[in-house]
C-alpha cells in the first residue's frame, strides 16, 4: 500500500470541505477501504484518507420525535445489541449481527456497510487485472463470460452484474428508512446506485449522517444465506417488516441494487401469513435474467422470502 | 495391550515452548531482524501463458527505496555508484521462467527497503508478453486439439511409471457375475490455507548464509538451498533455523521461489538481509495445490458382492508446472480392496492452472474419494449396504501386500469401519438414497469410508542425541521442526518412558536449527513419530545402558538385575537399594547417548513373518458422515463425523486427540469450502484469499458436536514401542461426506459440495 497522508476531521464541514479535494477518500470502520487500498484496487489510490471518526457525536442510536435516529458512526455491533433496535426493529438488529465477524462488527460502521463496494471478483482483483467496467470505461464485465456465481439474478445496471452486498440495506428499506447526508434526505430506497464505480447516489464531498427509521410495530425480520455463516457475504438475503397486513419485502446481493420484491408483497398483502401463503408470494419473485452459473440463487431467494415472511408471521 | 507405562499414553504432555506460542513469543521467520532488512515483492504473470518478449524496468529502478530487481534474464542491483548487473542464476531462471504457464507465476522480483515501496516499483515494470493458448480444463487438455500447456513436450498427458499389474484380468472377468464400468468425477482442486505464507529471510555473513524460514524440514530445506546455490558452498555454511511455523501441512517442506531469492539476492546485496514475505495472493498463486483427480474403473462383480477384478485409471491434474503427483492414487484402492486382478494405470494431466504438488496426505484424499465413490456405486449393483460390500471387500490384518509379499506392521481397515459404524449407528441409519426426510423438510444422509493408505512409513536413517544434565535431567535438541502436531513431545515421552523419567524431565533445547541437532527427516508422510521417536528410542537405551553401568558399580550388582523407574535405577525386585538417575548423572564426564532410527522391519514376529523380515508400515483409516441437506437452499449441514485411525501404540493422547480433530476439520473443509476458481474464460484465478477460499467458522461445524475421534490402539510391529505416525490418515471424511450427501439425494456431487452444485443436481438450477 503506498503512502497516505492521513486526516483526523474536526467537524462534518472539514471533513466534507477535505474531500470535495482529487484523490482524497473517506475513512470510518475502515473494513472495507483499507482491503481495497491494500489490494490495489481502485484504479488510483487516494492520496488523503479523511478520518470521521475524530467527528464526535456521530455514533448515537437513539428513538427521538417518533422515530429511531442511528448515527452514521454507530458500530454494527452496538446497532445488534442495541435493546431499542432488538425489540421494536428486529430486522435491523438482525442485519447488522449477520454482518462479517465480532471483530469486525467492532469495528465497521452502519454508515460504512451502506456504502461499501461490490465484492466481485474480477472488480476486486489486484491491479486491475481483468481490466474492469467499474474501473476503466474501456473495460468489459468480465463476469457476464466468466463465472457470476456471487452475481446479479436481475441483469446488469450501468453494464455490470456485480452485486451490492449490504446487509443492513434492505433491512432498512424494508423499514421505511431514509438516509440523511450533509446535503439531504434521501429514501433508503433511492439511496443506491450501480452507475460506474458508484454503489450509492452520493456526490463528492457528500456524507453519510444519521439513518432515520420511522415508528415501527409491526413485525420483522433478516435472513441471510452465504457460502459459511460468518466472515461472508450473503448470496441472497431477505428483509421483511409486516404491518397491518402488509408486508414490505426486500432482497439483496441478488442485483445491482437492493430491490424491493412488490410482486411478492402483493401477493401476501391482506392474507394470513402460513406456510402455503408465503410460498405462493415467494413465487412471485420478479423475472430474472441471469447467466448460468448464478442461477442456483433463484430458488435459494425465493426459499429466503418464504422464511423470512414466516419469521413475521 | 499388557504392557504398562509410567508415561506413555498419558494425557498432559505438554510441550515446553507451549507457552512462547500462545503468548505470541514464539519467534517467526518474518519477525527477525526488524528495521534491518529488505523487503522483496514478486511480481505475477497477467496471462495463464505466455512468453516474455521484454520487460523494462527503468521507471522501477528510479524509484527511490528500490535496491534490486531480477527477472528470467538479469538482475540488476541499485548501489550508490549506478547499477550492477548478474546473471539471474540457473535457480531463478527456473523459478521465473521466460515461458510463463499459468495465471499467477512470479516474472519477477523487487526488492526495496519497504514492502510498499516494493509494491509500487512492481506496478511500474512494463512487460511485453506474446500471449499464448492455453487450456485450463482437464478434459480438453486431453483432447489431441488442445493447446499444449508448456510444460512438457507433444502431449498435456503423461502416464506414470509402475502400474499395478496383478493376476489376470480375463480370469476375474470369467468368474464375474456382472461387470460395470464406474467412476468418480473429477475432485476439488484447493490450496493448503495455511495461516503464515511462504516466507524466507537471509542474510550473509563472509561466505556463511543464514537462513530463517517456516518449513517441516530444516535439514532437507538446507539441502535444497544448497542447490539453489549450486553446491558451491559448504553444506556447514549454510545455517538453517526454523522455530515458529504458522501452519504447515506439507507444501512447506522444499523451499522454492521465496527461499532462492532471498539467498540468492541477499548475496548480490553484499549479505544484506532480504526478507521474502509472501502476501496472501503471492502465496495463493505461486504454492502447490492439491491437485484434483478422476478415475474409471471397470469392475468384475459377484452376486455375493465379492470383486473379481478392477481394471482402469486414475488421472490426476497436475497444473502448469508438470510436477508427477497421480501416481499414488491408486494406493487406497489396490491396498484396501482384497481382489487378485488388477490392472490400474495413473495419468498426470497438464493444464495452465498454478501447480500442484506435495500437501497434506497428497494423493491419498483424493484417490480414496474416487474409491469411495466407486465403492458405493458397485454396492448399490449388487444390492448391498455400501458398509456390507466394503467389509466383503477389505483386506484382513494377517493379508500381506498383495504386490509384494510383505506383510502390514499393523493393519485394522476393518477394525476403523466397524468402529465408525457402531459409534454412527450405521445399521439403524442407513437407507435407500433418496429416502429419508427429517422433521424440518432436509433430507438426511449418511456415508462411510475406509482406507489402507501410504502414509507412516518409516523414514530414512536419522540420529537423535541426548545430553543428560548434572542434575538427572535429559536436554534434546530436536532435528525436527514443531509444525504443531506434538511430534517432539512424543520423543520426549518416549525418552522419559525409557529413562524412568518423569515426562518434564525431559527438556527440548532447541528444535529445527541444523547448527545444533542431529540430522533428522522433513515432517512428512506421517513418518515423524515412527522414524524419530525409533532414533529417540535407541539414544535413550544408550543412555540407560551407561546409567545401568554406573549404578552396577555402585551398587555392586549385575548390570541385567537392575531396573528403571520413578528417577532411579534399583535393583530388580528390591526398590529400597538404589541410586537416584541425579546421582548417576552427577558424575563426570556427562552422560550422552545417541541412537539411529532402524530399517522398515518387522521387530517381532508376526502372522508367521520372523522378526527382521521387510514390511509394509501404513496407516489404516475410517469414517462415518451423517449430513442434513435443505434442499430448497442447497445447503449441506454436517451432523456427524466420526473418525477412527490406527495409531499404533498412543504415546502421545493429547496430540492424537488434536491431530484428529485438525484432521477431521480440514478434510472437511476439502469436502464442502476449500476450492481455488480459475476463470474458464481468462484463466485467471479468482479467489487468491482467505475471504473466498475459505474455511468453515465455527458457526458451520460446532467442532465438540459434530467431531468424534475414535483411536484405536494397535501395537505396530515395526515402530518404537509399537508407535506409528497419524498426521494424515483422516482423509476417509472426505470421501464418507461425499457418499452421505449421495445418500441424502440421490445425486453425486463433486466436491466442494456447495449449495450451486446441490440445487443443480436436484434440477432446480
Amino acid at each position: 500500500m503506498k503512502d497516505i497522508t492521513f486526516i483526523n476531521a474536526t467537524s462534518l464541514d472539514q471533513a466534507a470541505s477535505l474531500l470535495g479535494q482529487d484523490k482524497a477518500a473517506i475513512f470510518a470502520g475502515g473494513t472495507d477501504l483499507m482491503g481495497l487500498l491494500r489490494g490495489y484496487v481502485t484504479p488510483s489510490n487516494p492520496d488523503v484518507l479523511v478520518n470521521i471518526k475524530t467527528i464526535p457525536d456521530m455514533d448515537y442510536i437513539k428513538e427521538d420525535g417518533g422515530m429511531l435516529k442511528i448515527g452514521a458512526l454507530a458500530k454494527l455491533a452496538d446497532v445488534a445489541k442495541n435493546s431499542i433496535v432488538k425489540s421494536k426493529y428486529a430486522a435491523l438488529a438482525e442485519a447488522a449481527r449477520k454482518v462479517a465477524s465480532p471483530e469486525l462488527r467492532n469495528m465497521g460502521t452502519i454508515g460504512g456497510n451502506l456504502c461499501q463496494q461490490v465484492r466481485c471478483w474480477y472488480y476486486r482483483s489486484e491491479y486491475n487485472g481483468y481490466n474492469c467496467l467499474r474501473k476503466s470505461p474501456s473495460g468489459l464485465c468480465q463476469a457476464l463470460l466468466g463465472r457470476a456465481d456471487h452475481h446479479s439474478i436481475f441483469g446488469a445496471g450501468d453494464g455490470c452484474i456485480a452485486v451490492n452486498p449490504s446487509d443492513v440495506a434492505p433491512a432498512l428499506i424494508a423499514l421505511d428508512a431514509k438516509i440523511v447526508t450533509t446535503e439531504r434526505t434521501i429514501e433508503a430506497e433511492d439511496f443506491f446506485t450501480s452507475e460506474g464505480e458508484k454503489t450509492t447516489v452520493l456526490e463528492k464531498g457528500e456524507i453519510v449522517k444519521e439513518i432515520q427509521v420511522p415508528a415501527f410495530n409491526g413485525k420483522s425480520a433478516f435472513m441471510k444465506f452465504a457460502e459459511r455463516k460468518a466472515i461472508e457475504f450473503a448470496l441472497v438475503n431477505c428483509a421483511v417488516a409486516v404491518k397491518d397486513g402488509n408486508a414490505r419485502i426486500c432482497l439483496n446481493a441478488v442485483g445491482p441494487v437492493p430491490r424491493r420484491e412488490e410482486g411478492c408483497e402483493a401477493e401476501i398483502a391482506g392474507k394470513t401469513i402460513n406456510a402455503a401463503n408465503a410460498e405462493a408470494a415467494a413465487n412471485k419473485l420478479s423475472k430474472t435474467t441471469v447467466v448460468d452459473t448464478s442461477k442456483y440463487k433463484i430458488p435459494i431467494a425465493k426459499a429466503l422470502i418464504k422464511r423470512t415472511l414466516l419469521l413475521c408471521a | 495391550m499388557a504392557q504398562e507405562f509410567a508415561v506413555i499414553g498419558k494425557k498432559g504432555m505438554i510441550d515446553n515452548q507451549t507457552g512462547r506460542i500462545v503468548t505470541g513469543k514464539l519467534d517467526f521467520a518474518a519477525d527477525h531482524l526488524p528495521g534491518k532488512k529488505l523487503f522483496g515483492r514478486i511480481k505475477c504473470s497477467p496471462h495463464p501463458h505466455a512468453k516474455i518478449l521484454s520487460m523494462d524496468i527503468s521507471k522501477a529502478q528510479a524509484l527511490p527505496g528500490v535496491k534490486a530487481i531480477a527477472n528470467w534474464e538479469n538482475c540488476d542491483v541499485l548501489t550508490d555508484m549506478g547499477v550492477e548487473a548478474y546473471d539471474t542464476g540457473t535457480t531463478l531462471r527456473s523459478l521465473m521462467p521466460q515461458e510463463i504457464t499459468w495465471w499467477g507465476q512470479a516474472v519477477a522480483i523487487v526488492v526495496a527497503t519497504e514492502p510498499n515501496i516494493a509494491e509500487q516499483a512492481i506496478d511500474l515494470l512494463e512487460i511485453e508478453y506474446e500471449e499464448l493458448n492455453y487450456v485450463i480444463d482437464p478434459d480438453d487438455a486431453q483432447k489431441s486439439s488442445s493447446p499444449l500447456v508448456g510444460c512438457w513436450e507433444g502431449s498435456n498427458v503423461r502416464e506414470n511409471p509402475g502400474p499395478v499389474v496383478r493376476g489376470d484380468i480375463e480370469a476375474g472377468k470369467a468368474i464375474a457375475d456382472k461387470k460395470a464400468t464406474l467412476s468418480a468425477d473429477w475432485s476439488n482442486y484447493f490450496q493448503s490455507s495455511n495461516i503464515e505464507p511462504r516466507v524466507t529471510l537471509a542474510w550473509w555473513d563472509g561466505d556463511h548464509v543464514h537462513v530463517r524460514l517456516p518449513t517441516p524440514g530444516a535439514f532437507n530445506s538446507r539441502s535444497v538451498i544448497w542447490g539453489f546455490l549450486d553446491n558451491e558452498v559448504p553444506l556447514s555454511h549454510i545455517h538453517v533455523v526454523s522455530h515458529g511455523t504458522g501452519m504447515i501441512v506439507g507444501d512447506k517442506i522444499n523451499p522454492y521461489l521465496e527461499c532462492a531469492a532471498a539467498v540468492r539476492l541477499s548475496r548480490m546485496l553484499k549479505g544484506a538481509p532480504v526478507c521474502m514475505n509472501y502476501s496472501r495472493r503471492e502465496f495463493f498463486l505461486n504454492t502447490q495445490h492439491q491437485h484434483p483427480a478422476t478415475a474409471t474403473i471397470e469392475m468384475g462383480l459377484k452376486n455375493d458382492g465379492t470383486i473379481t477384478y478392477m481394471e482402469g485409471a486414475f488421472y490426476g491434474q497436475c497444473g502448469g508446472e508438470g510436477s508427477a503427483w497421480a501416481s499414488d492414487l491408486k494406493f487406497p484402492i489396490v491396498n484396501t480392496i482384497k481382489c487378485p486382478n488388477v490392472h490400474i494405470k495413473t495419468f498426470d494431466v497438464a493444464t495452465n492452472i498454478p501447480w500442484t504438488g506435495i500437501y497434506r496426505s497428497v494423493q491419498n484424499p483424493p484417490g480414496d474419494y474416487c474409491m469411495e465413490v466407486i465403492l458405493d456405486k458397485a454396492a448399490e449393483l449388487v444390492g448391498m449396504t455400501p458398509y456390507e460390500f466394503r467389509m466383503k471387500n477389505y483386506t484382513w490384518p494377517q493379508d500381506p501386500q498383495q504386490d509384494n509379499g510383505k506383510p502390514f506392521s499393523s493393519q485394522a481397515v476393518r477394525q476403523n469401519l466397524e468402529t465408525v459404524a457402531t459409534a454412527i449407528n450405521y445399521s439403524n441409519k442407513w437407507h435407500e438414497p433418496d429416502a429419508k426426510t427429517l422433521d424440518d423438510g432436509s433430507k438426511h444422509g449418511i456415508g462411510i469410508a475406509g482406507c489402507v493408505e501410504s502414509h507412516s512409513a518409516m523414514g530414512g536413517s536419522i540420529g537423535a542425541i541426548i545430553n543428560m544434565t548434572k542434575d538427572g535431567k535429559a536436554l534434546t535438541n530436536h532435528g525436527l521442526t514443531r509444525v504443531g502436531c506434538g511430534t517432539n513431545a512424543t520423543c520426549n515421552a518416549i525418552v522419559a518412558e525409557i529413562l524412568g523419567l518423569q515426562y518434564e524431565d525431559v527438556i527440548t533445547g532447541d528444535w529445527g536449527n541444523t547448527d545444533v541437532a542431529s540430522d533428522a527427516q522433513p515432517q512428512w508422510g506421517s513418518m515423524g513419530t515412527i522414524t524419530n521417536g525409533a532414533a529417540w528410542l535407541k539414544a535413550a537405551e544408550d543412555v540407560r545402558d551407561q546409567l545401568f553401568d554406573r549404578a552396577a558399580a555402585a551398587l555392586s550388582v549385575a548390570k541385567q538385575n537392575l531396573s528403571i523407574g520413578e528417577g532411579k535405577v534399583y535393583v530388580t525386585g528390591d526398590k529400597a537399594t538404589y541410586k537416584t538417575v541425579r546421582e548417576l548423572c552427577a558424575q563426570a564426564p556427562q552422560l550422552i547417548g545417541k541412537g539411529y532410527s532402524w530399517a522398515q522391519n518387522l521387530q517381532r514376529d508376526l502372522h508367521g513373518f520372523k522378526k527382521g523380515t521387510p514390511a509394509e508400515t501404513r496407516c489404516t483409516c475410517a469414517s462415518a458422515t451423517e449430513v442434513a441437506v435443505d434442499t430448497e437452499t442447497g445447503e449441506v449441514e454436517l451432523l456427524k463425523i466420526c473418525n477412527s485411525i490406527d495409531c499404533g501404540r498412543i504415546i502421545n493422547l493429547d496430540g492424537v486427540t488434536k491431530q484428529l480433530y485438525a484432521g477431521m476439520d480440514s478434510i472437511a473443509a476439502q469436502a464442502l469450502y476449500w476450492e481455488q476458481i480459475v476463470d474458464g474464460v481468462y484463466g485467471g484465478v479468482l479467489n487468491p484469499n482467505f475471504l473466498d477460499h475459505r474455511w468453515p467458522t465455527s458457526l458451520d461445524i460446532d467442532r465438540e458436536t459434530v467431531f468424534e475421534p475414535l483411536p484405536i490402539e494397535t501395537d505396530d510391529a515395526v515402530g518404537p514401542l509399537g508407535a506409528k505416525g497419524i498426521g494424515e490418515p483422516v482423509i476417509t471424511t472426505y470421501g464418507s461426506v461425499v457418499c452421505a450427501v449421495y445418500n441424502a439425494i440421490g445425486k453425486w456431487i463433486t466436491p466442494p459440495i456447495t449449495a450451486a452444485k446441490v440445487l443443480k443436481a436436484l434440477g432446480k438450477a
